[in-house]
């Protein structure tokens, strides 16, 4: 039930990026954009996630378990970073 | 003597960040034999970073200058656009890139490495998310080795470059902006000697 209502809290909020109510013309626009524009920045994020893995595979150091950490934080803060956006 | 031997009375270095390491300890790669030893592991020199991080610096700041003049270079309306949601949104995205670009450069420098073992010396390029190549040749393969030093920052922190020439159709490796080049170019003519012994 509670996964039910975050879910139906997303929908509505990615379709009100759509209405035509009372939102300024430009902040729409804006939050767009930046969530069009972090969607594909996700995708070169996990696409990072899996380079820093082939390179620890091949290179193993103190520092690669580190390196692997510090991405997939980075992969999950841009992904949190996309949800609270399109959840404005 | 053999000349590992002789290389053995440089201590292991365990700094992690180190460009110039002998006998790295917990170091191993993928393709590394059973009785192979890291003799050297090469990054390029750290100095050769500092483009990058001044420009961090200068990104980190960029905020904090523009929300400090943005009442006098920008209009009314505009200003009105940035109320806290955007602001909030525009930080934190900015800051994200600023990240991302932050460690994507720490991560090509600190695995774009060049290894000299007892058998071979290896040269592990990174180029951004799509592109990787990894050359080798093997000690009893290398016909010349050459090292360069040009250039005032080069001269000042003691960095240049190795060029290593083999048979192979494909026969240049380069060792770019590497610490101490003529260490590297004297250790990899002795080992060469002692390869062929």
């Amino acid at each position: 039930m509670q996964i039910e209502s975050s879910f139906d809290q997303v929908w509505e909020a990615i379709a009100s990026l759509f209405s035509t109510e009372e939102h300024l013309p430009a902040i729409k626009f804006f939050k767009i954009a930046v969530a069009v524009f972090l969607v594909v920045y996700l995708f070169y994020t996990f696409l990072v996630l899996r380079q820093v893995k082939l390179m620890s595979q091949f290179l193993a150091t103190n520092i690669s378990p580190i390196a692997r950490i510090i991405t997939w934080i980075y992969f999950v803060y841009t992904l949190f970073l996309l949800l609270a956006v399109i959840a404005m | 003597m053999s000349t590992l031997k002789t290389l053995e009375k440089y201590k292991p270095n365990g700094n992690p960040f180190s460009s110039f390491a002998w006998f790295p300890p917990r170091v191993n790669f993928a393709t590394q034999e059973e009785k192979e030893k890291i003799v050297l592991l090469l990054r390029q020199h750290w100095v050769t970073n500092l483009g990058w991080i001044i420009a961090c610096v200068f990104f980190t700041l960029l905020p904090y200058l523009f929300f400090s003049i943005k009442e006098i270079v920008l209009s009314g309306e505009i200003i009105d656009f940035f109320t806290p949601q955007v602001v909030f949104v525009l930080l934190s995205v900015w800051y994200l890139l600023v990240f991302g670009f932050m460690f994507s450069r720490f991560i090509h420098w600190y695995y774009n490495v060049y290894i000299v073992t007892t058998r071979r010396i290896i040269d592990v390029d990174f180029y951004g998310v799509l592109y990787k190549k990894i050359s080798e040749a093997d000690l009893n393969k290398i016909q010349d080795v050459t090292h360069t030093t040009i250039g005032t920052m080069e001269l000042l922190f003691n960095f240049g470059e190795v060029r290593v020439q083999t048979a192979a159709e494909f026969s240049d490796i380069e060792f770019e902006n590497v610490p101490n080049p003529s260490d590297v170019h004297k250790v990899i003519g002795e080992l060469i000697t002692d390869n062929k012994h």
